[in-house]
């Protein structure tokens, strides 16, 4: 996996670099002048991996950092990293095969982040979830506030229904006290006359009481009725209250748990801030007192969000109309059957555990010691002098503990011999300097022994360091600072080059500050060498340190005021590096010598840029005859292979030109790398790359006739392209051009001269120019 | 006085003669042999027939091979052909031939060309290559005359160039003369220029003629003259109503007659077409 680009904003000096692209190569360099902000952008991305900022990285605004990076996957996708049954299935089927993702690592406090992945088809299935649970959310709170409302009125109904069913009940009662009275008047009254009566009245009170029984046992309904539903609504309310409760309580939970992380990145601050051993104690307690504390509101929490599910998911099937009962069974059922999918962080974190390894050089301060001893550096005795440095010379031999477990002497004395010849030779093949005239020199360690001398280690092996020349055997110490500093950053390098990890992007700022020109010249030929094995990202203002032919590599930090030091940063990358002021590149400039345009040498504007001079002489000859004299510059280049180098002046020079490409498969590839390297992927490069499509080489846009009769001046049967005849028959080109000149120049030849075909190909090639220049 | 040979100066003679015969009938089984392969490497009549379907084609060489040749290819919606005439007849054009026939096959079918001049400017190229010309006093000056034509079948228009050899078309009872260029294919005494292209519009049935000099240089006539190209275009525009057979065997006929019985001079050939647009 490799980072791709990266976006920096609120960070420092920097308000927003926009998205800035690595060199496709490996290698990129940030240059500018001091205080640009070319090491922030380096810390910036440090921040990025370690996932945390320091106090004094907030801008005057307070507003927090926001870190972007790009990474490109190689030869492995998402569908590596996350594993099917953890993702919905269409967001899955949609990433599986991309090869690109960004990670966007935004702090929301001095010491809490969040990190995500900004995968346009990731948020919006995120945003979609969460909208669905907001919208669900918004359900139950409204359900409640509807459930208030509806219960009042409810429990009134059935208050009314109530008294209703009470007043039924009284009229019944009076009904059955009639009744009774009157059945009591038929059994009193003896006479016929009057038990006729009676009977009658009785008759009527039983019709009475049965209608009174009627409206009381309808008013009885109603009032069930209205109990019932009154239960219902209560018991609804009292479902949703309860998930509502939850809510409140898990949503104060998390922001007591935020805070209680923000606790526990300050104490982290706070113990790595600590100068004595006193201090990195106490701080280490409290450390451990909050880890704790933290993690066990994070057991809490985590429980209470499932209970919140849970409760949530009862609301939901409560409110639409399942018994709680009924409803606390299947939400048990469906919660059991739910998928688990990832969160949006959870996705982040996971491809955030497999981006390279970030590492941050700010100087290579351990030096190679005279001696260390073996036991410190067996047991990683961090705090030994020149410990680092000796460790890195260990890896980079290639050398453990078993090694020198060897018995023998005499062959662990001839292993270490081939070891200094190796390293030595490698070494070499980076440090071009010499000791004298041709005298390089040499690094050799040994396996030596205390003596009676120091009676405390007596005994005990310890490795000696050496770095010798022809004439001197010196220990390292005795060296000048710029070979140690070379030699701990060619071991510091070398040595994680070796590690493990394949992925790395180390960030090394302004690496050879104390070193000899030719020596920083040394500094990029470790930096090629490495490419392969890892991106490199440092920032410089040596000219030393720049590659002229390879200005694509390089990214250009300057202050948007050049006058105020507080303005803020801004990053251009090789595509914009024509908007850099002059101070900024001044690195190139250094490199480049004078400036070309200042010469008249080179135009500002209309530069086409040729492979090689004779294409120029055809080409200045042919347009006078066109009348295009003046009105495009051809710069030759001195072969084809030189127009990348060519390019990458113009563009360092803000020099407009065009690049006039032959068309063979070698030049096609040039062409494609030049658009990939000197200017923005996806931007308009016909006016800046031309290839004459179908011709090989300028020769070939004659035709066969005029070829035979202006440029070879000879009567021969040519059965192949003019610059293939040429080739195959060991030809000049540069006299053929020379007579081609003369022959113009002698006979007075004009344009109608020439046959249609050579006057149509010119002509599609000016036009072609001319086109590129409007 | 006449000599008297001796009997057995007689039987040396005899056995001279019987060798010379023996030899010449070898030379002539060869010869007929190689005709065999010449006309195999000719496009066939039924390739003619399907190609051209109302045309007539006079092919008569003076010796057993010929230093004629015709031509015909499709490609896409362009129909090629070409009559030709090598420098010689007999063995040494039918060589010439071969080598014309083989070019003009390799550039239509796996060059880059620009139309019929293109093709022409390529195939000297070759032809030059192939027999070292470079233009000097003592060098065989061989080379061929030749007629070439494309037909566009989308667009209806005859794209002709012509070293030495012109094309007549026939549009309706008019002659049209497409004229070559006064350079055959080949090396020349003047430096080489770029053969001209010339296009001519063709009407539903338009008569396009091709031929070789054998026809017109051919002396006979009362007065044993050549044939020339005044009475040629005057009879190929009295002929040109009739129907194409009719007029193979007219031309045949008149040919015959205006040789009598004078030797033909060098080989004829004759390719009449008339064309018919597609839409």
């Amino acid at each position: 996996m490799k980072l791709r680009a990266f976006r920096i904003r609120n960070y420092r000096s920097i308000v927003d670099t926009g998205w800035c692209f690595l060199a496709f190569d490996n290698i990129t360099s940030l240059i500018g002048q001091n205080e640009s902000g070319k090491t922030s952008v380096l810390e910036a991305l440090k921040c990025f991996y370690e996932r945390k900022i320091y106090d004094d990285v907030l801008r005057s605004d307070l507003s927090y950092p926001i870190i972007e990076c790009t990474f490109e996957m190689e030869n492995e996708g998402f569908h590596d990293y996350l594993k099917k049954d953890i993702l919905p299935e269409d967001l899955y089927a949609e990433l599986k095969d991309k090869k690109e993702f960004s990670l966007c690592l935004e702090w929301t406090g001095s010491r809490t982040n969040r990190l995500t992945i900004s995968e346009p088809s990731v948020i919006k299935f995120f945003t979609e979830a969460i909208q669905k649970r907001e919208e669900e959310e918004n359900k139950i709170s409204k359900a409640i506030t509807d459930l208030y409302a509806a219960t009042d009125l409810v429990i009134r109904e059935m208050e009314i229904a109530d008294k209703s069913k009470q007043e039924a009940r009284e009229a019944l009662n009076d009904a059955a006290q009639k009744l009774e009275e009157a059945r009591k008047a038929v059994n009193k009254n003896k006479k016929p006359d009057l038990q006729i009566m009676a009977r009658q009245e009785f008759e009527k009170m039983k019709a009475l009481f049965e209608e009174r029984e009627k409206e009381f046992n309808d008013k009885l309904q109603v009032f069930d009725a209205k109990k019932n539903l009154t239960q219902e609504i209560s018991e609804k309310v009292s479902v949703c209250k309860t998930y509502s409760e939850l809510n409140d309580h898990v949503r104060q939970l998390d922001e007591q748990i935020i805070f209680k992380y923000g606790q526990l990145k300050d104490a982290e601050h706070y113990h790595d801030l600590c100068s004595n051993e006193k201090e990195r104690r106490n701080s280490a307690q409290r450390l451990e007192q909050l880890k704790s504390e933290y993690q066990q509101m994070q057991k809490t929490s985590n429980d209470y969000h499932e209970q919140l599910v849970i409760k949530k998911k009862i609301a939901s099937l409560v409110l639409d109309g399942k018994k709680f009962r009924d409803a606390e069974v299947e939400s048990a059922i469906e919660i059991e059957n739910e998928k688990r999918y990832m969160t949006l962080e959870e996705i982040a974190n996971v491809m955030f555990n497999h981006i390279p390894v970030f590492e941050f050089f700010e100087d290579f301060s351990s030096l190679l010691p005279n001696k260390i001893d073996l036991e410190d550096l067996l047991n990683e005795s961090g705090m030994v002098e020149g410990y680092k440095a000796a460790q890195n010379f260990l890896k980079l031999a290639g050398l453990n503990a078993d090694f020198f477990r060897e018995k023998n002497q005499r062959i662990l004395k001839q292993k270490i011999e081939n070891l200094n010849s190796d390293i030595t030779i490698d070494f070499q093949d980076y440090w071009s300097q010499n000791v004298g005239k041709d005298n390089k020199i040499k690094l050799n360690f040994e396996l030596e022994h205390y003596d009676y001398t120091v009676p405390e280690k007596s005994g005990k092996p310890y490795l000696e360091f050496w770095i010798k020349d022809k004439s001197e055997r010196l220990y390292p110490k005795q060296r000048s600072r710029g070979v140690r500093w070379f030699l701990s950053f060619y071991l510091e390098l070398k040595a994680t080059a070796k590690s493990n990890h394949f992925n790395r992007v180390l960030l090394i700022d302004e690496p050879g500050l104390s070193l000899h020109a030719r020596a920083q010249e040394d500094v990029l030929k470790v930096f090629e060498d490495l490419k392969d094995k890892m991106q490199i990202l440092y920032c410089t203002h040596s000219p030393h340190l720049v590659d002229p032919s390879k200005l694509y590599r390089i990214m250009a930090i300057q202050r948007a005021d050049e006058d105020d030091e507080r303005s803020e940063t801004i990053v251009m990358d090789a595509k914009s590096l024509h908007e850099a002021s002059s101070d900024t590149l001044t690195p190139i400039y250094s490199l480049m010598g004078a400036r070309l345009y200042d010469q008249q040498l080179i135009q500002q504007k209309n530069n086409i840029l040729v492979e090689d001079s004779i294409t120029y002489y055809y080409l200045s000859e042919i347009s006078k005859l066109f009348d295009f004299q003046g009105k495009a510059f051809f710069i030759p280049a001195t072969s084809e292979s030189n127009i990348p180098a060519l390019v990458n002046i113009l563009i360092g020079w803000k020099l407009d030109f065009t690049a006039l490409i032959f068309d063979t498969p070698q030049k096609r590839e040039m062409a494609d790398l030049l658009r990939k390297s000197a200017f923005i992927p996806g931007e308009e490069t016909n006016n800046k790359i031309i290839i004459v499509e179908g011709f090989q080489r300028i020769e070939d846009l004659f035709s066969t006739i005029d070829f035979k009769r202006y440029v070879l001046q000879k009567r021969v049967g040519i059965t192949e392209s003019n610059s293939d005849y040429i080739a195959g028959n060991g030809l000049s080109r540069m006299i053929l051009v020379t007579n081609f000149m003369n022959y113009l120049k002698n006979e007075k030849v004009s344009l109608s001269d020439f046959d249609d075909d050579t006057r149509k190909n010119f002509k599609q090639l000016f036009d072609k120019i001319k086109k590129a220049l409007s | 006085m006449m000599k008297v040979n001796t009997p057995r100066e007689k039987k040396q003679i005899n056995n001279t003669y019987d060798i010379k015969n023996k030899d010449r009938k070898e030379i002539d089984e060869s010869l007929k042999y190689a005709s065999y392969i010449q006309k195999a490497i000719l496009p066939s009549a039924v390739a003619l027939k399907r190609l051209l379907p109302e045309h007539f084609l006079i092919f008569i060489p003076r010796d057993i091979v010929s230093g004629d040749f015709y031509y015909l290819a499709q490609k896409k919606n362009q129909l090629f052909l070409a009559v030709a005439d090598c420098t010689g007849h007999g063995v040494p054009g039918a060589f010439m031939s071969i080598l014309g026939l083989t070019f003009l096959n390799e550039i239509i079918h796996h060059s880059h060309f620009t139309g019929a001049a293109s093709i022409l400017n390529q195939m000297r190229e070759k032809i030059m290559n192939a027999l070292r010309q470079t233009g000097d006093d003592n060098e065989q000056k061989d080379g061929i005359d030749m007629a070439l034509g494309i037909v566009d079948s989308e667009t209806n228009k005859l794209n002709f160039a012509g070293a030495f050899n012109p094309a007549y078309i026939v549009k309706k009872n008019r002659l049209v003369e497409m004229q070559g260029d006064k350079m055959p294919v080949g090396i020349a005494a003047d430096e080489e220029k770029s053969f001209t292209d010339q296009y001519c519009e063709l009407d539903e049935g338009d008569l396009i003629y091709l031929f070789t000099d054998g026809f017109v240089d051919q002396f006979g006539g009362p007065k044993g003259k050549k044939f020339k190209y005044q009475p040629f275009r005057s009879l190929i525009l009295s002929i040109s109503s009739m129907p194409i057979h009719q007029q193979r065997e007219k031309l045949i006929n008149i040919f015959n007659t205006w040789k009598g019985n004078l030797p033909q001079l060098d080989d004829v050939l004759l390719l009449g077409w008339r064309y018919h647009r597609n839409n």
